[in-house]
């Protein structure tokens, strides 16, 4: 074999991808050649570097990014509204200076209409009539949730959960049709939209409790992620628990497991 | 859930409806993504914008997801295209900052004059590789994928990748060696 020969080979070779016959023939060129040797050496060394570098970590928020963007994703592709969006939607999602920006604006805005309305609605003593309006909106939603609860299509489940979520201080038995769903519905998209509706309304104790039981009993590596990622974000101890026994199941998951194991971390 | 669910299973899951399985896709797969743009040259930001783009473009374009094929294969395309993109994007944008630009690179001059560890030395000199050899290098080395999965991507023969990557590694060696 002549250099030329060699150089080539040199990647596979150190890669020990090579037929032995051909290893052979590279090292009995290396014992006559400094040249090639010295090229060996160079080149393991630059590959040995390569593979000791460690993956750089991206911000939390690029989780937390993509599970909402997920969450309005499974959402919109359930309840049929197929609302076309386009690439040009992206920032909404990925850039946070628009968000923020976005942010603002929905909030400038949001407080001057509230002004207004406030001033208008406060003199004209209409304010009894709106709140009436607004509790029986609510009332009938939360009528019509049971029954689309029941219904067979996962789609009409998924709307009657989105239903749930809107309502502001949703009652005890919304929480418990909820977390039925949650733990027990069929269909594992209904069960993310209730992990997900059931994560708004967190500052009930009741609700944390649930979320922590519903853990230890789902299977689903979507479910055990989506539940882990909520109940590390609110920071809830009494989770570390059953974590924990996630991470020492030999049926769980190895991606589950590395979440696990970095939610653990951060509520300790 | 004994066993792992292969990409290809939760990708179908993924192109009939089930949403849900991207969940578990994203947590495979995001953090080499995340690196795959920051070796190719990009900041931070950017390279963030790009993983989570890209995993939106999964969801959005599931139907394009053939079947059986290799969904390693499938993302790291859809990577290569964002980030073709976001190059073209940019050079129009760096041609115009190039016009304005006059000051002479000082602080690069005075860094080098200090002595860095060995990554930071690989790093310059892997970032005066051309964009092809850094592809390579970035598919093959840091990401781990096997000579086949590249060809596929990248529409060459297995052999024709082999003598890609021995150039790309020669050059990387030479200027990684004249910078001691």
């Amino acid at each position: 074999m002549k250099c030329e020969d060699v150089e080539p080979l040199m990647i596979d070779y150190l890669d020990m991808n090579l037929a032995p016959e051909k290893t052979g023939e590279i090292e009995r060129h290396l014992e006559t050649c400094e040249k090639c040797l010295d090229d060996l050496r160079d080149l393991k060394e630059i590959l040995q570097l390569i593979s000791k570098e460690e993956m750089k970590k991206p911000d939390d928020s690029m989780r937390i990014n993509f599970y909402h963007m997920l969450h309005s994703e499974i959402k919109r592709n359930e309840t049929g509204s197929r609302a076309a969006v386009k690439e040009s939607h992206i920032p909404w999602y990925g850039r946070s200076i628009y968000r923020i920006a976005a942010g603002i604006a929905l909030l400038i805005a949001g407080t001057l209409i509230g002004v207004v309305f406030y001033s208008l609605i406060a003199r004209s003593g209409q304010m009894k009539e709106i709140a009436g309006m607004k509790s029986e909106i609510n009332s009938l939603k939360v009528n019509s949730i049971f029954a689309m609860l029941k219904n067979e299509s996962s789609s009409y489940r998924i709307q009657a959960v989105n239903y749930a979520e809107e309502i502001d201080a949703p009652d005890e038995n919304i929480i418990n049709a909820l977390v039925e769903t949650l733990n027990n519905d069929k269909n594992v998209n209904v069960r993310m939209t209730a992990a997900f509706a059931l994560s708004k309304f967190t500052s009930q104790r009741s609700v944390c409790d649930s979320l922590v039981s519903s853990l230890q009993r789902q299977d689903d590596p979507i479910l055990q992620v989506t539940l882990i990622n909520i109940l590390v974000g609110i920071g809830e101890k009494n989770a570390i628990k059953p974590i924990e026994r996630i991470i020492s199941d030999d049926n769980t998951l190895d991606e589950v497991r590395s979440v696990a194991e970095k939610g653990v971390k951060m509520l300790i | 859930m004994a066993e792992n669910i292969p990409d290809e299973t939760l990708m179908l899951n993924v192109k009939n409806g089930n949403l849900s399985g991207m969940a578990v896709l994203f947590e495979r797969y995001h953090l080499r993504l995340f690196n795959f743009f920051l070796k190719m040259g990009l900041k931070r930001e950017p390279s963030q914008d790009l993983t989570q783009n890209l995993f939106y473009r999964m969801i959005k374009y599931r139907h394009s997801y053939r079947t059986g094929s290799s969904v390693k294969s499938w993302i790291y395309q859809i990577a290569r295209n964002l980030h073709a993109d976001y190059c073209n994007h940019q050079k129009k944008d760096d041609n115009i900052f190039m016009q304005t630009e006059t000051y002479p690179d000082v602080m690069a001059d005075l860094t080098e004059a200090f002595p860095e560890d060995d990554f930071e030395r690989l790093e310059k000199a892997f970032s005066k590789l051309t964009s092809a050899q850094k592809e390579i290098i970035v598919l093959s080395r840091y990401q781990g994928l096997k000579y086949e999965e590249i060809s596929s991507m990248i529409n060459q023969s297995v052999p024709a990748i082999k003598v890609a990557m021995h150039r790309a590694m020669k050059q990387l060696k030479t200027i990684f060696m004249k910078q001691y």
